[in-house]
């Protein structure tokens, strides 16, 4: 049996099946959405008090680059003894994954703003936080959201590994399949998983890109 | 910098795995200090690891996996797989992307992209898993997932590096009197060089870490230490197996970021 | 080279709006002050134009004005109050700063722009609003057109007029400006340049601006200050007494050549006395036009619209030809400039002129008058004797000075 010949069963499995793929897909969303939310904070959070200063910068880009830079299986069997397995090592991984490109970018988008901008709306008396707040983080917003999309594409084919620490999600079926091999049931789990966390990435994706699209001022686009 | 608001583009130079022009930008310690504080770094964790295992009571499962020879043969299988796929993901991925921004590939170029595009939302487990469900285990499946799954974001790179060479100095060659391929070969190219090499580190780094996943279809690895200690709950084996390849992997993407220091052309 | 003393007696204390003692900008690891304790007085509803070469630290000396820059030592004394060391983000809502790269918020609107001051200082969204269309329409723009556009939508010359709206927000007393007019074509500078002076001859506030272009100082300023280097004065003093008695040779050098012209930037057109044409609305008929022709002593009819704006000039020649409308014989009217714009500016625009005089209108564009050549030669005459009476009391006195225009007696 070659690739297209399992192919041409999976959509009487999909149909079967397709219930528990949707409750899979949403637990795999869910600690998506999560670790996105978290490294999002503390991602743009790290941006702004770093941006300002190269070496704090520095430090942080190295840092949050250096996660990035490990294997995520290394990264969630150096948690297993720390946080053990499940849910709670998987978002944190996750978390730790999804930081470099947000703190870049953030850091990017502010270091980015036209100085003459940020000399005029000094010059009119607005405080350091009304100019964070009113004119540097709208005007970096429309890079920050980039980096947010492109984090959350990376962090929903990671969380896929998850499923070998016990994690939730989509990389349950695929783990299954490996452990048959050779049969159509073992294509079947493996494709669907996989398929399922395609659709999951491009969803997000468009998501972003619309709430990107929704968020950012007219002046700009 | 590619504009990045516009595609995903997790690869691309300024938006994908790394920080290193923005980091560049910021300035620094010198070249020599970060050329001698990773090493240094790497090797003092490789030290505390080993004071760790000799301090503990290792069991008879234990030592199963935690004896030097395996070690040894692991790492030297990891490095295999890194080093083979990545050799094959160049040669496939940088003449590819050559050949797609040609003026006259302009037409499917679109194609290309909103594949790798798609591309991109496909995990690394999955290509692995699909492709030992399909053909079977061993070293040699794990070579093809490996280079399918990292070809796309070198792709990516290299026609981006490409496209960002600015029209107006390939203007000016052809106006001297430059032919397209003394063009490509004289201008296009060495300007391009950063981003290709950014592109090829890139690509060491992601398969060293899809390496870590090909113990799952018989092809060992580091990942196989980290798989053994968390199917056997023994943390030293999980401990050791994963900061290993952590090391391992930092490791490589130090030497790449040296080779990319020394072969990037002078006055870019 | 003035002292201190000199360029801070010549005003009367309660009428110094801004006073800057011995400020002075010194930047680590270079050997020398950037500004050199600078000590002047800025009256109150005055336009004070500081000026010199590059680098001399006229932008630098500004921006510790609003301490965008901070002294590393002197005070700096905003009506009567020592805001050296005041609430640096208070300070600056209540100066208006308009810098050359202008730097208007492209996320936001023209009004949200505008508003912004006003809305730090608390004022409610009405008066905010009711602010923000008065201010558009103050700088020539039409409020209800633009204030939900956004800046990327504008021109140079637009945003730089935005810019200046938005910089009198809050109806600050003190404005600074920072070459507001360098990044801009030199056609709409002009225009920029005389509507800025319309506006200040409405609101009378006091502003420091900085420029290195004498011309430009010259035509905008009721006082300059000549820096030289680290922002020394080498001479501050009204435009007249500058271009007729330079106090050393730098500052005759920093003029330049051609003061006679120059001077000619000291005259508004208003100041003059305009000459009369033989204007008629462009509906006339062509008997009533030909015979105001001939009473005449010009060689050709104004024709003005229903506004009485001018539209064209008509000659006998013209309407001699029957067969086309009144409206579309002659030739357009282009060589048009508005009252406060200086002789210097009428002799530019004369130049292109189709008959040699240049028509004055006021600000609706509406027909006022002519300046004419004559008109412009007499002005320069009676500078020059002005000037060469001068040095003859001078010489009469022991210290005679040579005419910047190198004429003898």
């Amino acid at each position: 049996m070659d690739f297209f010949d399992y192919l041409r069963e999976v959509p009487s499995y999909l149909s079967d099946n397709w219930s528990d793929l949707l409750d899979l897909t949403l637990e795999h969303a869910q600690v998506v959405l999560v670790a996105m939310l978290v490294a999002t904070v503390v991602g743009v959070g790290l941006g702004v008090v770093t941006y300002r200063v190269r070496s704090a910068a520095r430090v942080a880009l190295t840092v949050t680059g250096t996660f990035v830079t490990i294997p995520s299986f290394a990264l969630f069997g150096l948690f297993i003894p720390i946080l053990g397995l499940g849910y709670r090592p998987t978002v944190v991984a996750l978390v730790m994954y999804a930081l470099l490109p947000i703190v870049r970018n953030t850091i990017t988008g502010l270091r980015g703003v036209d100085p003459a901008i940020t000399e005029s709306a000094l010059g009119m008396g607005l405080s350091r936080w009304q100019r964070l707040r009113r004119i540097e983080l709208p005007l970096a917003w429309p890079v920050i959201v980039t980096g947010v999309r492109v984090s959350t594409m990376i962090t929903v084919g990671i969380a896929a590994i998850a499923a070998k620490v016990n994690g939730p999600g989509l990389g349950g079926p695929i783990f299954q399949g490996l452990g048959a091999t050779g049969t159509q049931r073992g294509f079947n789990l493996a494709f669907s998983g996989t398929l399922g966390v395609v659709i999951l990435a491009l969803a997000l994706d468009t998501m972003f890109l619309v709430i990107a699209r929704l968020t950012t001022s007219r002046g700009l686009r | 910098m590619a504009d990045p608001t516009t595609t995903v583009d997790i690869a691309a130079p300024g938006v994908g795995r790394g920080a290193d022009e923005l980091l560049a930008e910021l300035g620094g310690p010198s070249r020599l200090w970060r050329w001698i504080v990773t090493p240094v770094v790497l090797g003092g964790i490789c030290v505390a690891l080993y004071v760790y295992v000799q301090g503990q009571e290792l069991d008879r499962i234990e030592v199963a996996s935690l004896n030097a020879p395996m070690i040894r043969q692991r790492l030297i299988e990891h490095l295999h797989l890194t080093l083979v796929s990545t050799f094959f993901v160049i040669l496939i991925a940088v003449p590819l992307g050559i050949v797609l921004t040609r003026p006259w590939a302009r037409p499917v170029t679109p194609l290309f992209l909103g594949i790798a595009n798609i591309g991109q939302a496909v995990p690394s487990i999955g290509v692995l898993v699909l492709l030992a469900v399909t053909v079977g285990i061993g070293f040699e499946q794990a070579i093809y997932a490996l280079v399918l799954y990292a070809t796309l974001p070198v792709l990516r790179n290299t026609m981006v590096g490409l496209d960002q060479v600015d029209p107006s100095l390939i203007e000016a060659a052809r106006g001297m009197g430059l032919t397209s391929r003394g063009v490509l070969a004289r201008i296009e190219l060495p300007l391009a060089v950063p981003v290709m090499l950014a592109g090829i580190r890139t690509a060491l780094v992601i398969n060293v870490g899809t390496a870590a996943l090909a113990t799952f279809i018989g092809a060992g690895g580091l990942g196989w230490i980290i798989n053994q200690g968390n199917v056997q709950n023994r943390t030293p084996v999980l401990l050791t197996g994963s900061i290993l390849t952590a090391v391992v992997a930092l490791a490589l993407d130090w030497i790449a970021g040296i080779v990319e220091d020394v072969l990037r052309p002078k006055g870019l | 080279m003035i002292d201190e003393t000199e360029a801070t007696a010549a005003v009367p204390e309660q009428q110094v709006m801004i006073r800057l003692e011995s400020l002075t900008k010194r930047y680590p690891g270079q050997a020398e002050p950037a500004v050199d304790a600078i000590s002047m007085d800025i009256p109150t509803g005055e336009v004070v134009v500081l000026v010199g070469p590059s680098g001399c630290g006229k932008t630098t000396t500004l921006k510790m004005i609003n301490r965008i820059i901070e002294p590393t030592s002197g005070r700096i004394i905003l009506d009567g109050d020592d805001v050296t060391h005041a609430n640096a983000d208070h300070l600056r809502r209540r100066i208006g700063y308009v810098i050359q790269q202008i730097g208007l918020f492209p996320h936001m609107t023209i009004a949200q722009n505008v508003g912004l001051v006003p809305g730090l200082l608390g004022w409610g969204r009405d008066r905010v609003g009711e602010r923000v269309d008065e201010l558009l329409e103050l700088v020539g723009l039409e409020p209800s057109e633009y204030r939900s556009r956004y800046p990327k939508e504008l021109s140079g010359g637009q945003r730089q007029r935005v810019g200046v709206a938005r910089a009198l927000g809050g109806d600050p007393p003190v404005m600074l400006m920072d070459e507001p007019f360098g990044a801009i074509d030199p056609i709409t500078r002009d225009r920029l340049q005389n509507e800025f002076l319309r506006i200040q001859a409405d609101t009378q506030k006091t502003v420091v601006f900085v420029t290195h272009d004498i011309d430009e100082a010259i035509k905008m300023g009721d006082r300059i200050a000549i820096l030289s280097r680290q922002s020394h004065i080498a001479q501050y003093d009204t435009p007249e007494t500058i271009l007729t008695a330079p106090a050393d040779g730098f500052v005759e050098d920093f003029i330049g050549s051609g003061a006679a012209l120059k001077r000619l930037n000291l005259t508004r057109v208003r100041d003059v006395e305009l000459g009369q044409w033989a204007v008629a609305p462009v509906d006339e008929d062509r008997a009533t036009l030909r015979q105001m022709l001939a009473d005449s002593n010009h060689g050709s009819v104004l024709l003005v619209d229903d506004q009485n704006r001018p539209q064209r000039w008509v000659t006998g020649r013209d309407l001699a030809r029957a067969s086309e409308p009144v409206e579309r014989i002659g030739l357009p009217a282009t060589a048009q400039v508005e009252p406060h714009a200086t002789l210097r500016d009428a002799l530019d625009e004369m130049v292109t002129s189709t008959v040699g005089c240049v028509i004055v209108t006021d600000s609706r564009g509406a027909y006022q008058g002519v300046v004419d050549l004559e008109t412009v030669m007499k002005a320069v005459d009676e500078m020059r004797t002005a000037a060469r009476t001068r040095d003859r009391a001078a010489a009469g006195a022991g210290t005679a000075r040579v005419d910047p225009d190198g004429e003898a007696g």
